[in-house]
């Protein structure tokens, strides 16, 4: 499993960087955003769906938590506390991007195209870049897949990323979604079971439609 | 036992489950096949469901690893900054609305205790006339 991988440092280095960003250092700042970028921006794609999103979601999370840093008091680990505050991100950004929808129906198609949906990239990018039959298939196997996972439902989506791509622990699910242990476990639970549900149906749509 | 567990709910399926996962990773290790044993007792339609949220997480190991853009760092610190930037010019704007309210506030106050004090004076004027219209 692709699990997070995050740079383990001494007390005292921790309590001094975190000084540091507290203090606006700049230096501080980008260290925290080289430690971190990957599993925040990995997080981001995923739930976004949408590279462009990703981007946005993850620069905007790193500018949060500068402004948020003096606030922060280490009940929480750093990194915990980083994938809240992308979660909830990407949660509003959501919310606002399906109400925008609703609103503009006549504009949809443009939106979406707009939105540089992954799927759509990467079939580009495997036809353009005239791979070999085997990359292409596993490319679009994982299309499918990442086609599944952005059909789950928001909250079910959210935990089965956090616990199956980014490889965290219960607890820290519990910590950054605020649901209980339970409720975390079900939703990973139900998510992995329609998840399995919707590949089977993409992928048995894809064999009708050749 | 497999009377019993057909009637499992959906938290003893996922401790089920947990179990699984970590016999299978033991299977790894010790190159044993466990985990089908603790499945085979089991509802058919129990055995299903695990196998299914086993798929799942195989399916979701597939996706590779993705790197995030090189220019994020440096897109970060430039937005921020100019993030920054538009708060304190936005503030500085804020102080100065705040100082021409107040300026404006006490043009009117000025002017309001000015023509009062015309007004007062041309009532006294009046009532002089009054009392003495010779003069």
């Amino acid at each position: 499993m692709d699990r997070v991988h995050l740079m383990t440092i001494s007390d005292d280095e921790q309590k001094k960087f975190l000084q540091d960003l507290q203090t606006g250092d700049p230096v501080a700042f980008r260290r925290l955003i080289e430690q971190y970028q990957r599993p925040i921006y990995r997080l981001c794609l995923r739930l976004m769906g949408s590279e462009a999103e990703a981007e946005d979601m993850a620069q905007e999370t790193f500018i949060r938590a500068s402004q948020a840093i003096s606030g922060f008091r280490g009940d929480a680990s750093l990194s915990t506390w980083l994938f809240r505050i992308a979660t909830n991100l990407c949660k509003n950004r959501q919310a606002y991007l399906k109400r925008r929808k609703q609103q503009s129906h006549d504009h949809l198609p443009v939106l979406e195209a707009k939105k540089g949906d992954i799927w759509q990239d990467q079939i580009h990018n495997a036809v353009s870049h005239d791979q070999p039959e085997a990359t292409i298939e596993s490319k679009e196997a994982e299309t499918m897949i990442i086609r599944a996972l952005n059909q789950l439902p928001e909250k079910q989506k959210t935990a089965l990323t956090l616990r199956d791509i980014q490889g965290l622990s219960y607890a820290e699910i519990v910590e950054i979604t605020g649901a209980s242990l339970g409720t975390v476990k079900s939703r990973i639970h139900q998510g992995r079971l329609l998840l399995v549900k919707t590949y089977q149906a993409l992928l048995n749509g894809e064999k009708e439609g050749q | 036992m497999s009377e019993q567990k057909q009637v499992l709910n959906e938290a003893e399926i996922i401790a089920l489950l947990e179990r699984v996962e970590t016999t299978a990773r033991q299977e790894i290790d010790h190159e044993e096949s466990d985990s089908q044993a603790l499945l085979a007792d089991l509802d058919p339609a129990l055995q299903e469901e695990i196998n299914q949220a086993l798929q799942a997480q195989r399916l979701l190991a597939q996706l590779k690893d993705v790197q995030p853009p090189q220019d994020l760092p440096i897109n970060t610190a430039r937005r921020a900054r100019r993030r920054r930037r538009l708060q304190e010019s936005q503030n500085s704007k804020s102080w100065l609305d705040l100082s021409l309210s107040l300026a404006v506030l006490v043009l009117i106050v000025v002017l309001l205790s000015i023509v009062g004090q015309q007004v007062q004076d041309n009532q006294r004027k009046q009532q002089i006339e009054k009392i003495d219209p010779v003069k």
